[in-house]
């Protein structure tokens, strides 16, 4: 059993300046979102540059389908650290548990949210759930508005759980809204229920675990099982995806903390030795994504590889594409070096830095990984061009915004600060 | 028509003319091939056991095919392709008599078929002339499964046949297109790429480009909400534009590029008959219409002629047979696609039925469409028409799509460069750009020009 | 012989496998308390209406966006 110590819900408390500036720039950054939506739902799909593959020379799905891969990734990589940060009990990481049970929920619902507002008739979304018996028999799509579904249920469950133990084990005073956020997650809870709460939420921990690992695959073989694209290899794009989330998760994560840290002083609960593990955990993932980059390359520009592929692997290396995926490579590679030469030591600041660059990083891919194929018909038309309009533009960016704002408003309900032991963290 | 119990009435002479007319086209024995037909039957009914069946006719069938493996080919599931084996027609002479002898060593030795590997369907299409047309081929798979009956094949299947080398690229059947269903001008059901094979002849290739209506659509398996499926009844595939999301996911699928969104307003059907009325076509009393709509080149319809016709006849050209809204142009936001015209096939007219804008306006007669399940339909009869050394192909059918478009000419390789044209009738009167709100002149790759960019 | 649809494997043995470790640890793992497990399962339940829930909701909201007289 753990010792009850301190609890410093201090983020919990008090609104500086510097909070509220960051609330009203994302509102304002919201408020442009909603404007580009409405205007993008009734004029429709025009807005967009998107096109038909092939005979309009454009790309079919763009920055929004994307900007999807790269939130679904995030969503599944914060998904397995919290499940094994769970399973485990890794106490001196239940911040960070906590930290990325909050994200994953956010990514999900900004993943699903991007699919909704990249359909021509948003407000059909709900015939895909009445379909959902019948289309879930061959459509990877609808095993991918399951999976998010379940990725969104399991988070938030939880979370639900998790807080209903801390509340539990908790006697401070909490502000007003918090006690609401109490409230409801502690229908009908008794102290007796502790060590069956612990148990649930380990086996709960197992749950996520396997969720990232198996359905984690999922939205990948969107585009791996569709036989149509060349370049969408099958074998490759389910783990490519998996390990992106892994990475994007991890430097999320890191990046939430190290901001965190540097805001609050949170010298002890986000201590040295959990955001150098964090920075090991990123520089491996690191690694392991440009490895898995080199062998998706190695299949496209061999003299053997089909002449399809091959036009898509030129055009990645030395061709239109290069400047994007070159820089995509850059931005991991680089920052996973440094993590590595520097033995994880590199310093808040710039292991912050380094997660921000693999996060734009891997964004930059997960665009072309939808794009590339698309830009390269099968039969002899056009050869594709895409140029998002200030309106994709908006709401892909906007997409960010909401989910940082949801997070920041998450912050000052939710408490991060959770049970610790006191024999941790003496490194 | 298999389960019909009495013999008497099923091998009538209905049944004899339509045998004879099958077996008449091919070299082989007529009177065999009938009496084979007749008896896989009564053998797939239990009436005679396999055995009987294969001493009745082994001297016959070794007589006429040099070969007799019926026992060994129709009960094996496939027939192992054997390398080095030429089965082509071309090489149907040479069949040695000493691979006979009731059950020869070498399974690959059935007749072939013209262009086809002795794989399962040719070993499936040779008992079809061993056995006398579909009813002998039905009996003839009921031996293998013990029960007869017919496939999962649906009875009719429109399809076309497209003939590329007639093809001028003249566009009128993309002009057609667009008037009949009403589209705006960027949305290309009917597309025809133009193309240089880099080959020894480096000419200008045309291949007009419907949806293929593919029998194992990718779209259809994509699909998330059930809007996109195939007819029972005719094969036809439809878009259910009251269910379809927009997401696009099955124009990502198919590896044809034939799924248009409807990304702005659409025409309104209404809108489009005063535009047409404004233009001062022929008016037509509602008596004329079948006279007018009759396939006849010399006629020299245009696509201004059709859609007025259509407009007269058909009220709501999105309404199909079973009530679904699927014919027509799309509304916004949704996904549309060559549909074969189905709001013709569904009409009450005879005149309409059968036939497509894009068939009736072609000016070299390159576009036939009608039942590839039937033998007398025009894209079947076009096929059966050709010289022996015009080839047919079916578009990218590696990818497994069964894709139900034959076309006549060859296949282009991946490598085939696409050349500049226009790509509309109105495209033809001014530059190249497509109508969509900031979007530059098309930039075709240089002819031969390797790179990508 | 003949496989069942692949969404069906996929579904069964793929997307929902983090329901079954889930539940059936909840139902059987020491300590047993029946009554906490089923307060989760009922959250879980509650949560999952609420998303199919939100997602109707999501389609309504965009039906009056899209028909807003702008």
């Amino acid at each position: 059993m753990t010792a009850r110590t301190d609890y410093s819900l201090d983020h919990l408390r008090g609104i500086s300046k510097g909070y509220l500036l960051l609330i009203g720039v994302l509102f304002v950054g919201v408020l442009f979102t909603l404007e580009a939506i409405i205007h993008q739902v009734q004029r429709g799909l025009v807005m967009t540059d998107l096109a038909q593959q092939g005979t309009q020379g454009g790309a079919t799905w763009g920055l929004y389908i994307g900007t999807f891969e790269w939130f679904a990734g995030m969503a599944v990589g914060t998904l397995a650290i919290t499940g094994y940060i769970r399973f485990n009990q890794l106490d001196q990481y239940d911040m960070i548990a906590r930290i990325g049970n909050i994200w994953a929920f956010i990514c999900g619902l900004s993943a699903a949210w991007l699919i909704i507002i990249d359909l021509g008739t948003p407000h059909r979304v709900l015939v895909i759930l009445t379909n959902w018996h019948e289309t879930v028999l061959h459509s990877p799509l609808a095993w991918d508005v399951t999976f998010v579904t379940t990725l969104m249920v399991f988070t938030l469950t939880m979370l639900v759980l998790s807080l209903r133990l801390d509340f539990l084990r908790m006697d401070n005073d909490l502000p007003l809204h918090t006690s609401i956020v109490k409230r409801l997650v502690s229908i009908g809870a008794t102290e007796e229920e502790i060590p069956k709460l612990e148990s649930m939420r380990q086996w709960l921990g197992l749950g996520l675990i396997v969720l990232a690992l198996t359905a984690g695959l999922v939205p990948g073989l969107l585009l791996g099982v569709v036989g149509g694209q060349p370049g969408y290899f099958g074998a490759e794009s389910g783990i490519i995806f998996l390990v992106s989330g892994m990475l994007t998760g991890i430097a999320l994560l890191s990046v939430t903390a190290g901001i965190l840290r540097m805001r609050y002083s949170w010298r002890d609960k986000l201590s040295n030795p959990v955001m150098r593990g964090l920075g090991q955990m990123m520089a491996a993932f690191g690694f392991v994504w440009l490895i898995v980059m080199f062998v998706d390359v190695t299949t496209v520009i061999t003299d053997m590889a089909p002449f399809y592929e091959q036009r898509i692997g030129d055009a990645m290396i030395t061709g239109s594409l290069a400047p994007f995926f070159w820089a995509s490579i850059l931005l991991v590679a680089v920052p996973t070096f440094f993590l590595a030469a520097a033995k994880y030591r590199l310093g808040v600041r710039l292991q912050t830095l380094a997660g921000f660059s693999i996060l734009f990083g891997v964004w930059i891919k997960s665009n072309l990984t939808v794009m590339e194929p698309l830009l390269f018909p099968n039969l002899p038309g056009i050869q594709g061009t895409y140029t998002p309009t200030i309106v994709e533009w908006v709401i892909t960016l906007g997409a960010i915004a909401i989910a940082l704002f949801l997070f920041v408003v998450a912050l000052k309900f939710i408490p991060l600060a959770t049970v610790r032991t006191t024999e941790v963290s003496n490194e | 028509m298999q389960s019909d119990p009495s013999t008497a009435s099923e091998f009538d002479e209905a049944w004899e003319a339509d045998a004879e007319r099958r077996l008449g086209a091919v070299d082989y024995d007529t009177q065999l091939g009938k009496d084979l037909g007749r008896d896989a039957q009564r053998l797939a009914r239990g009436e005679i056991s396999e055995a009987e069946f294969h001493e009745r006719y082994h001297e016959q069938v070794l007589d006429e095919f040099g070969v007799d493996q019926r026992l060994e080919t129709y009960t094996a599931d496939t027939s192992p392709a054997v390398p080095g084996v030429d089965t082509s027609a071309d090489d149907t002479g040479p069949w040695d008599g000493d691979t006979g002898g009731g059950g020869g060593e070498d399974p690959s030795n059935l007749p072939g078929v013209p262009g086809e590997d002795p794989s399962r369907r040719s070993v499936l299409k040779t008992a079809g002339v061993l056995g006398a047309a579909a009813v002998g081929i039905a009996g003839v798979e009921g031996m293998t499964t013990g029960v007869s009956g017919s496939g999962d094949e649906p009875d009719t299947q429109m399809g076309m046949a497209i003939n590329m080398n007639s093809c001028i690229a003249c566009l009128q059947c993309v002009e057609a297109c667009n008037v009949e269903n009403n589209n705006t001008p960027d949305a290309l059901w009917m597309f025809v790429h133009r193309y240089v094979q880099e080959d020894y002849r480096d000419t200008e290739e045309y291949l007009p480009r419907p949806c293929q209506h593919c029998s194992d659509a990718p779209c259809e398996a994509a699909c998330p909400t059930t809007a996109r499926f195939q007819r029972d009844e005719d094969g036809i595939v439809l878009t259910d534009y009251d269910s379809c999301i927009g997401c696009r996911y099955c124009e990502v699928a198919c590896p044809y590029g034939v799924n248009y969104l409807q990304w702005d307003e659409p025409h309104d059907p209404e809108e489009f008959t005063e535009m047409h009325e404004s233009d001062g076509a022929i008016e037509l009393a509602p008596g004329d219409l079948d006279e007018n709509i009759t396939i006849d080149e010399e006629e020299n319809i245009t696509a201004g002629d059709l859609n007025e016709s259509i407009t007269e006849t058909i009220d709501d050209p999105r309404q199909t047979a079973d009530g679904t809204h699927g014919g027509g142009n799309p509304p916004k936001g949704v996904m549309g696609k060559c549909t074969f015209c189905v709001h013709r096939q569904d009409s009450e007219s005879e005149a309409l039925q059968g036939t497509t804008a894009c068939e009736q306006v072609c000016p070299v007669d390159a576009i036939h469409f009608g039942d590839l399940e039937d033998e007398e339909s025009a894209p079947r009869q076009h096929i059966a028409d050709l010289d022996d050394d015009e080839s047919t192909y079916r578009l990218l059918e590696d990818r497994g799509t069964e894709p139900n478009v034959i076309y006549v000419g060859s296949e282009p390789s991946p490598d085939a460069t696409p050349v500049e044209g226009p790509r509309t009738v109105e495209d033809m009167h001014r530059d190249l750009t497509r109508s969509r709100t900031g979007r530059g002149p098309v930039d075709y790759p240089e002819r031969g020009d390797e790179d990508d960019s | 012989m003949n496989l069942p649809p692949i969404g069906m494997l996929v579904l069964l043995f793929i997307l929902l496998m983090p329901v079954y470790v889930t539940l059936a640890s909840w139902l059987f793992a020491e300590p047993r308390d029946g009554r906490t497990a089923s307060i989760g399962i009922v959250y879980m339940g509650v949560i999952a209406v609420l998303m199919i829930g939100a997602t109707a909701g999501l389609g309504v909201a965009f039906w009056v966006i899209a028909n807003l007289p702008l």
